[in-house]
């Protein structure tokens, strides 16, 4: 290839990158980890510590949270990637108290919830499913592991919703809405 | 807002303005029909039918048979891997045959409201039967395009692209020999039918008799 069509691909790179600026790229600067220290004067007990720390990408990846005399309450880790995030909470004693997971397809949507609360004893769960078009057509709610709703969804030629129904665990119908439109 | 009848008039005024600047056989219309078999959001078959004329759309140029398989790796990625048979019209009136198959590796992207693209394609293309003695090739290209469109809204899109054509290994052609400049409108009917409408021009570079020719397109894309 000669120098005009290498500067050319060069320049198409480069229009494609600087036309998809990184919302973290604020968060990309040099320091690696936070402290942030919170103190109260009219209520010493809401006072506390944080230290969190980034990795190179700018994302967080480990939260301590203490208190102003420096013992450790909880300790929270995250992981993100272009698939999935997770985020960890564990107690003093590195107990895990809070799983919190969020899956999403290549297309960057998310098809995948769930939450597992120990303190609360509490879970939740949401898996979301698209058709080959692109449309949502399925929304499984669970609550502590147990089917509470499930949403389906049909679209018109255009791409419009135009029925959407709910039913329960047992497949009783809770809702019906159907759509319309003028042309 | 522009409605569909301006557009329509649009696209008619640019049609009948090509006619009319036409001065030596450069008009040239492509039609095509694209048939796609989606198996997935992401994975998709393409059946692809073309024809070309030329002398001012009054002789068939060209046809090609194309099948193709289509990928979105993300959102922001797709690529293509197209099988072609194309039938061109040679001086003596008959049709030689070239085969082709090229890989294509496209960018998506948004800049606000605006739709930019860019196209890497990679193909070999082979002249005649491989055992005829009139067999040449395969000669290599490389194909760049960029383009840029928006959205009128669901039914209507506007781009505009440009594209060099990149030969490796032919030895009498160096440097780009081709580029095309066009303007495509688009016009979905509803996600199972779309039409494009184009106007291009493509000017050949670097041989002994480059030509520039005017061409008007109109293609049917039906997805299942």
């Amino acid at each position: 290839m000669n120098n005009k069509t290498v500067f050319i691909v060069l320049m198409m790179g480069f229009l494609m990158a600087a036309s998809n600026p990184n919302d973290k790229r604020i968060a990309k600067r040099n320091f690696r980890e936070v402290v942030t220290i919170f103190t109260d004067e009219l209520d010493p007990e809401k006072g506390y510590k944080k230290i969190e720390k980034y990795n190179r990408t700018g994302d967080v990846i480990e939260s301590l949270e203490m208190n102003l005399q420096g013992q450790l309450i909880q300790r929270i880790t995250y992981e993100n990637t272009p698939e999935m995030e997770k985020k960890l909470v564990y107690s003093a004693s590195d107990s895990l108290l809070l799983t919190e997971f969020t899956e999403f397809d290549s297309r960057g949507r998310k098809v995948h919830y769930f939450l597992l609360d120990k303190r609360k004893n509490k879970s939740e769960e949401l898996i979301t499913q698209y058709n080959k078009w692109g449309e949502k057509t399925l929304e499984i709610t669970r609550k502590n592991s147990k089917v509470t709703q499930v949403k389906n969804y049909e679209y018109n030629n255009l791409g419009l919703v135009i029925l959407q129904s709910t039913t329960d665990s047992l497949g009783s119908l809770i809702s019906k809405k159907t759509y319309s439109y003028s042309k | 807002m522009m409605g569909k009848k301006g557009l329509l008039f649009w696209i008619c005024a640019v049609a009948q303005s090509l006619v009319v600047r036409a001065q030596q056989n450069d008009f040239a219309t492509w039609n095509y029909c694209n048939v796609t078999f989606k198996q997935s959001e992401n994975l998709s078959f393409t059946w692809s039918e073309h024809m070309l004329r030329n002398e001012n759309a009054t002789e068939l140029w060209l046809y090609i048979h194309d099948l193709s398989v289509n990928q979105w790796l993300n959102k922001r990625l797709s690529q293509e891997l197209h099988l072609r048979l194309v039938n061109q019209k040679q001086l003596n009136d008959a049709f030689g045959e070239r085969v082709l198959a090229y890989y294509a590796l496209n960018g998506h992207a948004k800049l606000g409201t605006w739709q930019l693209g860019v196209r890497s394609r990679w193909q070999a293309m082979a002249y005649g039967q491989h055992f005829n003695d009139a067999y040449k090739g395969p000669f290599v290209y490389h194909r760049a395009k960029i383009s840029l469109g928006k959205s009128v809204n669901y039914f209507w899109r506007w781009s505009v692209n440009a594209e060099l054509f990149q030969p490796i290994n032919r030895p009498n052609r160096k440097g780009i020999d081709q580029v095309r400049y066009g303007l495509t409108i688009s016009n979905t009917i509803n996600k199972r039918f779309s039409m494009d409408h184009f106007f291009q021009i493509q000017q050949q570079r670097n041989r002994l008799n480059p030509y520039t020719y005017y061409v008007y397109g109109i293609g049917c894309n039906f997805a299942f």
